[in-house]
């Protein structure tokens, strides 16, 4: 710009820079530069529409700036936008470049982005963004972090972030009471859908993450089109939900939404009553209801079981007394095999002494009649020998003859000699016979 | 022939008879034929073993 101005020489002039310039014909310049550079298309949300005779002002912004833009009512008149549409929070693409008004004696200058086209920013528009963010942050790693947190099977108190007034405040609550849900619910309430949007979820979100009873945090709204969705795009709400240590589940939308706080949450629904399923993974109502079947059931099966086992029982309980008669029986009649033992052992005894009793007594008694035998033997010997000393043989052994007549008598005087006529002489070694012949 | 006496004790006594009677000597030789054979035949029967 410098070198197309004419320089004025004056006193005062800075070393080392071109000019001074006449200001009114620098700013004629610039406004030439300015429309000579390349014209664009942006994409951003409208804030502070305002409207002159002859034109439209606004400011086109995203979360990382903004650019004052304004549009001849002519060139606007041309989009054929519906009535009302160029309003706040909208979300639209123009095409221009950028210009500039010199002003003049009374008039201000000033910088816009001269916008001769407008349009509502188209699902392509937003989802491009959508994509190169998504990309970036899944590059990051910050998809992947919610997913590694613990959800807890039966939270006792929940965060919600959603509109105050909004059906999917209603729709949640619902859910929760029909997982049969006791617990406690945090509510904070943000605005869900313009500019301001994305920064009071992401305080909301965070104040909800402090509160140490807070175990696991909603964050739901109702569907719309993606640009009514956008502050769920949001990078800086994204990457404080990927960052928290609280799971939390989105539900924003309906299914055929896709945010990006969808991508970075524990859990991602499609609906605030698929949500309270989520936040509840435990459906109370149904657990309850198993466990009072599973307590029937437990129920019927330990009577069963008792009934089951009680003749077994009853038959153990009896088999102590059984087994102890049993005992006492074959105590009894060990006692009385060995009181028989004994008995018999004493009689055997007995028997026994009995016995050697009488062998020692038959010994004494054959010992006593030996002796007696040999008092009788020698009383009868002695009497043998007294009477052999008398036997009229032991004198024919001297010599001296016996005479016996014809039967064996003995002849004791002559005249049985005589008369018997014919005798018999026994000598010691022998007889003879003799005739009686006279007597004298 | 000399009866078998009932005892021993009983042909003793009758041993010690016929022996005081040959100690005698008023036995004839009949008698005292007939007293030494009852002798022998008592001492016979009165023996052990008899």
């Amino acid at each position: 710009v410098g070198e197309a101005l004419e320089p004025h020489h004056i006193a005062a002039k800075a070393p080392d820079l071109p000019g001074p310039f006449a200001v009114g014909r620098y700013a004629r310049k610039l406004q030439e530069e300015m429309r000579r550079r390349a014209r664009v298309l942006l994409v951003g949300e409208v804030t502070g529409v305002g409207r002159s005779k002859v034109q439209a002002y606004f400011e086109l912004r995203d979360g990382e700036g903004a650019v004052p833009c304004a549009i001849w009512l002519d060139d606007l008149d041309k989009a054929g936008l519906p009535d009302g549409a160029l309003r706040d929070g909208a979300e639209v693409v123009i095409a221009g470049g950028p210009d500039y008004y010199p002003g003049g004696g009374q008039a201000s200058p000033s910088f816009s982005f001269r916008a001769t086209h407008v349009r509502l920013a188209g699902e392509g528009d937003l989802l491009a963004r959508l994509e190169a963010l998504r990309k970036q942050l899944k590059a990051e790693g910050l998809f992947e972090l919610q997913g590694q947190l613990r959800r807890p099977v039966l939270p006792k108190a929940i965060g919600v972030v959603t509109a105050e007034a909004g059906a999917a405040r209603r729709d949640l609550l619902a859910g929760l009471r029909r997982r049969g849900w006791a617990g406690t619910v945090v509510w904070a309430f943000a605005p869900v859908q313009d500019r301001h949007a994305a920064p009071a979820i992401t305080a909301a979100i965070q104040d909800l993450a402090a509160q140490p009873q807070v175990e696991a945090i909603v964050v739901t709204r109702g569907g719309g089109s993606l640009a009514d969705l956008w502050a769920f795009c949001d990078e800086t709400l994204c990457r404080t939900v990927a960052m928290l240590r609280v799971p939390v589940v989105s539900a924003v939308g309906h299914e055929r939404d896709s945010t990006l706080i969808d991508d970075v949450a524990a859990a991602a629904c499609s609906t605030p009553t698929h949500a309270a399923e989520a936040v509840v993974p435990l459906d109370c109502g149904a657990a309850r209801l198993g466990i009072e079947r599973s307590i029937a059931s437990l129920s019927r099966a330990a009577a069963g079981a008792v009934r089951a086992r009680t003749p077994h029982l009853v038959a153990l309980a009896r088999g102590p007394a059984r087994a102890l008669r049993r005992e006492r029986l074959a105590l009894n009649q060990k006692t009385r095999e060995i009181r028989a033992a004994s008995e018999r052992g004493v009689v055997e005894r007995l028997g026994f002494q009995r016995r050697l009793a009488t062998v020692v007594l038959e010994r004494a008694r054959r010992r006593a009649e030996g002796a007696e035998m040999e008092r009788r033997r020698a009383a009868l010997h002695r009497a043998a020998v007294a009477l052999r000393a008398h036997e009229p043989e032991r004198t024919l052994e001297r010599g001296y003859a016996l005479v016996e007549d014809r039967q064996g008598e003995p002849v004791t005087d002559a005249a049985g000699a005589v008369a018997a006529e014919r005798v018999r002489l026994r000598f010691a070694d022998g007889g003879v016979g003799a005739k009686i012949e006279e007597s004298e | 022939v000399t009866e078998k006496p009932e005892s021993y004790e009983a042909a003793v006594e009758r041993l010690e008879q016929i022996i005081d009677r040959l100690d005698s000597g008023q036995a004839g030789l009949r008698e005292t034929l007939d007293l030494c054979r009852e002798g022998r035949d008592l001492v016979t029967s009165a023996s052990p073993g008899s």
